[in-house]
């Protein structure tokens, strides 16, 4: 069997050797997991900013068309007053954009944390026991275990949303 | 005029409720901490409604419902959960705590417009 020696010299058993690599692998799969998600949001805050902008740009356009009678005064301003609702409308929706933006903020702390723990990990305990090789698997669950949201959540298991049978979205109790 | 305390530790979360609250013709209050929120509530301010978020620094959502409720201005008002976190472990601790409801982020205006209307009789 090929000896496995930890960078500074000393030999690692094959058991902790092997138990490090699982959970190693443990650890880069829930990153690129976490980061997949932040890329899918990132994009869906981008598109709904892009549709959103793109809607009110339309609105104004109908604002800019030649009215049927410019004389009516009423007509007139009952379009103007439609135009104007449908663009509030639209800008105030945006609002769900900024939650999103939100998210993947809190997504990205989420990354940061498991990157600093990673950094944090002292490699010549790492190779003491199976027990310490298991701490880049620890650090995946104490990122699970703490206050993630859910889109995260997903991510780090690697599930799809359909298989962790969603709650609404709206409850009272 | 109803007064809504918006908590939330994103500055911009907080300033696009309160500009489409507003407009809506709520008094919002907004406050980027727990913390802050209580001390409002401490001196005096007395809202209809209080909107917060769950995973903040320091105190979190829950703990802050908990302490909120054993303030008299808020012992009976509606306390909304406003959140990304969708679990029905953290629904359930956030039940108990004294959440009137949940909401999960990202949330329209027209959807919260409604429970507002729901909550705030």
């Amino acid at each position: 069997m090929t000896e496995v020696r930890h960078p500074q010299g000393m030999v690692v058993a094959p058991e902790v050797a092997a138990t490090f690599a699982l959970a190693i692998g443990s650890y880069s799969r829930s990153l690129q997991g976490q980061a997949a998600a932040v890329a899918a949001m990132s994009e869906k805050v981008t598109t709904g900013w892009i549709e959103g902008v793109s809607d009110v740009l339309r609105a104004l356009d109908k604002l800019r068309q030649p009215v049927p009678d410019p004389a009516c005064a009423v007509d007139l301003q009952a379009r103007v007053t439609e135009i104007a609702g449908e663009i509030e409308l639209r800008l105030t929706s945006l609002m769900a954009e900024v939650q999103r933006q939100d998210m993947v903020r809190q997504m990205m702390d989420s990354i940061s944390g498991m990157a600093t723990a990673i950094g944090d990990l002292d490699l010549a305990e790492l190779v003491t026991s199976t027990e310490a090789a298991l701490h880049p698997r620890r650090i995946v669950e104490a990122t699970e275990a703490g206050f993630v949201m859910d889109t995260q959540r997903e991510a780090v298991q690697a599930q799809p949303a359909s298989a962790t049978g969603a709650a609404p979205d709206l409850e009272l109790f | 005029m109803k007064k809504i305390l918006l908590v939330d530790d994103s500055p911009t979360v907080l300033a696009s409720m309160r500009q489409v609250l507003e407009r809506a013709n709520y008094a919002v209050e907004a406050s980027v901490s727990p913390e802050v929120a209580l001390a409002k509530i401490g001196s005096g301010y007395n809202p209809d409604l209080v909107i917060t978020d769950l995973n903040m620094p320091g105190m979190n959502g829950i703990e802050f419902i908990a302490a909120a409720r054993r303030l008299p201005p808020c012992r009976f008002i509606p306390i909304l959960v406003l959140t990304t976190e969708s679990g029905q472990a953290h629904r359930d601790k956030a039940k108990i705590a004294g959440a009137t409801g949940w909401l999960v982020k990202p949330v329209a205006p027209e959807k919260l417009f409604e429970v507002l209307r729901q909550v705030l009789v």
